[in-house]
């Protein structure tokens, strides 16, 4: 009995520590007239196919994080964020159409910012977290 | 006939309000105030679409089953126009691209447009609006005799199984939406879709250049139109 509290105390340490360890990132698109889906990409891993009036939460390893946008006929743009442990990370992103091309443009902005625009956004549910 | 544009000017209004409430994405770094624009495809691309209805000529072109031919017209666009704020002013014109082989309808129209933006989002504008236009709707009915055998020095003293050029021509108030893409840049370069609704003013007598046609049939010419343009704008604060 002695011997299983030590494991599970051990294993809650190393789970919280685990957690406290990472930087989370949301990501966040606003309503956008038109707008069309990206593949999202942090560290080269594909994360989520994400919608406009929608957002992502990632966890990631500290240090540098690479953000990858991708658009279906449109060109890719990355955002580079230095993160720390136990941060949380607002992305704003939104699309940008001209005669030649459509991207993603992505911005870390304030977490007041975001939550005021982030309000009617749908959480989006479907991302494989990156290692 | 005004009840019908009063309700497709109320439609439109109320569609632009409605989706404007869905987009937050306004914010531009640079918004232009005024500008000048061109628009065109370039002479090989026919992307002036109409869809014009005239019932007698079309009664007329139903036994030699060139009905539905006489139908869909393919044209080229170009258009000149200034931007004040959301008002464009847009001169408008379509003229006959690559012609067919036997029969050969034609449409050329100039329009004086004015549209409105009544909804913008970051990346586009969507506009309604109206005007005038003239138009010249023609047609030359030919039917080739393969097996038929002519000398050259007759060829100036022979009947042919067609017909001159038949034209109508007129005028017509229409009502049009377009999307476009927003200036960003003051050289900034876009494209523009335009459906659009053409109804004659009044019938108009079918007629020909070669000759006074007599008993000629009149029709008043009614068009459903849809333009593709690439815009090259000019804008200034």
């Amino acid at each position: 009995m002695y011997k299983l509290s030590i494991i599970a105390c051990a294993f809650l340490c190393f789970a919280r520590s685990e957690n406290t360890e990472k930087a989370t990132l949301v990501l966040y698109r606003g309503r956008e007239f038109l707008g069309i889906a990206s593949e999202i990409r942090i560290n080269g891993k594909l994360v989520a196919n994400m919608s406009p009036n929608s957002y992502l939460e990632i966890y990631t390893p500290p240090g540098k994080v690479s953000i990858e946008s991708n658009m279906y006929r449109g060109s890719k743009r990355v955002l580079v964020v230095q993160t720390e442990p136990a941060q949380v990370y607002y992305i704003q992103a939104y699309e940008e159409v001209d005669f030649w091309d459509r991207y993603l443009i992505m911005q870390v902005v304030d977490s007041e910012t975001a939550k005021k625009e982030m309000k009617k956004c749908r959480k989006n549910e479907k991302v494989k977290q990156p290692d | 006939m005004k009840k019908m544009f009063a309700l497709i000017g109320f439609l439109l209004v109320s569609f632009s309000a409605s989706v404007a409430q869905n987009d937050n994405s306004t914010n531009l770094d640079h918004n232009f105030k005024r500008g000048y624009h061109l628009r065109t495809t370039g002479y090989l691309f026919s992307t002036n679409l109409s869809l014009v209805w005239m019932t007698n000529m079309q009664q007329f072109l139903k036994p030699l089953k060139l009905s539905d031919e006489s139908r869909l017209i393919g044209s080229i666009p170009f258009e000149a126009g200034v931007r004040f704020g959301d008002w464009f002013f847009n001169l408008n014109t379509a003229f006959p691209g690559v012609l067919g082989d036997d029969f050969k309808p034609t449409l050329t129209t100039a329009s004086l447009l004015v549209e409105r933006t009544v909804f913008k989002s970051r990346n586009y504008r969507f506009n309604v609006g109206g005007g005038a236009s003239l138009y010249e709707y023609s047609l030359s009915i030919v039917q080739n005799e393969p097996d038929r055998k002519v000398a050259f020095q007759d060829l100036l003293n022979t009947t042919f199984k067609s017909t001159p050029y038949i034209y109508n021509r007129g005028g017509a108030l229409e009502v049009s939406m377009s999307l476009s893409n927003r200036e960003k840049k003051s050289v900034s370069i876009g494209n523009c879709f335009r459906l659009g609704y053409r109804h004659g003013l009044k019938g108009y007598r079918w007629k020909s250049k070669s000759f006074q046609l007599l008993d000629a049939p009149v029709d008043n010419l009614n068009m459903l139109y849809f333009q593709y343009m690439i815009s090259i704008s000019r804008n200034s604060n």
